[in-house]
C-alpha cells in the first residue's frame, strides 16, 4: 500500500516530470491511484494538459500566419 | 583609416542569417504564401539560435539564483496537501479558442525568470531533448527537472492571475 502512496505535492511533481521523462511502473500506478481519489490533483493535471495545448497553439501562432486559424 | 571594430565585433555572426533573409525577401514569389515564408524564416531563426547556444556553451549556467521563492512551499502545506483547491479552468476548447488567451500566455512566458525561460524555451520551442539541453548548459538532469518544474508552476500561477481569475468558467460563475 505505502509503495503506491504519494501525497499531493509528490503527485504534482510526477505529473510535471512525466513531460520530461518516462515514469517508472510504480510511479505510474501511484499517480493513477492518487488521481482516482483526489479532485485537487485531478484539476491540477487538467491545468497542465491545458497548458500543453496552449503551448502548442502559442508555437503555431509564433511560427505561422495567424490567418490560418480564423476558421477555428 | 579608422577601424570600427566594435561596430562589427560580436554582431558579425548575424551576417549569413541576414544574407539568407534578404535573399528570401527579394524573391517572395518563390514561396507559395506568406505563411510558408514565415515558417521558413522561423526555421532559419531556430537553427541560428541553436547554433549560437552551442557556441556559447562555455558560459556556466547560473542555477536557481533568479528564483528564490519556492512555489512548492506556497502551494503545499508541510504535510504535502494543497493549501488551496486548484481552480477549475473549464473546457480547454473554449479557452484555447480565444486569441487573447495566447497573448496572455506570451506575456507569461516573457515574465519567467531568465534561467527558467531559457530551459523551457529550449525544450518547448527549439524542441531540444533533455540530454541536449543539459549538455548545452552543463547542468545535471535533476537540475533541469527542477528548472522545468518551477517554470511550469510559474506559468500556471501567471495564467491563473492573468486569465482565469478574470474569466471565470461558466460553471463556476453560476
Amino acid at each position: 500500500m505505502s509503495l503506491f502512496y504519494r501525497n499531493c505535492r509528490e503527485v504534482t511533481r510526477l505529473v510535471l516530470e512525466r513531460e520530461n521523462r518516462a515514469l517508472t511502473l510504480v510511479e505510474r500506478f501511484a499517480v493513477r491511484f492518487h488521481l482516482g481519489i483526489c479532485l485537487m490533483c485531478t484539476r491540477f493535471t487538467g491545468q497542465v494538459q491545458l497548458m500543453n495545448r496552449a503551448m502548442a497553439q502559442w508555437k503555431h501562432y509564433a511560427e505561422h500566419d495567424e490567418q490560418d486559424d480564423t476558421s477555428a | 583609416m579608422v577601424q570600427h571594430r566594435d561596430a562589427v565585433g560580436p554582431h558579425t555572426d548575424a551576417g549569413p542569417c541576414v544574407a539568407q533573409l534578404v535573399a528570401a525577401l527579394e524573391k517572395p514569389q518563390s514561396f507559395a504564401g506568406q505563411s510558408q515564408l514565415k515558417t521558413w524564416l522561423v526555421g532559419i531563426l531556430k537553427h541560428k539560435v541553436i547554433d549560437q547556444l552551442r557556441r556559447h556553451k562555455r558560459e556556466a549556467t547560473v542555477l536557481t539564483t533568479d528564483d528564490n521563492e519556492d512555489l512548492d512551499d506556497l502551494l503545499f502545506a508541510p504535510d504535502g496537501h494543497w493549501r488551496e483547491m486548484p481552480a477549475d479552468w473549464g473546457n480547454p476548447d473554449d479557452v484555447l479558442r480565444q486569441r487573447q488567451f495566447v497573448d496572455v500566455m506570451q506575456a507569461c512566458l516573457d515574465h519567467l525568470p531568465p534561467t527558467q525561460a531559457r530551459v523551457f524555451m529550449m525544450r518547448e520551442w527549439l524542441e531540444l531533448s533533455s540530454d541536449e539541453v543539459c549538455k548545452e548548459l552543463t547542468i545535471t538532469t535533476t537540475n533541469l527537472w527542477v528548472l522545468l518544474h518551477r517554470a511550469r508552476l510559474r506559468l500556471r500561477e501567471c495564467l491563473q492571475a492573468g486569465w482565469f481569475d478574470a474569466h471565470p468558467t461558466p460553471a463556476a460563475a453560476r
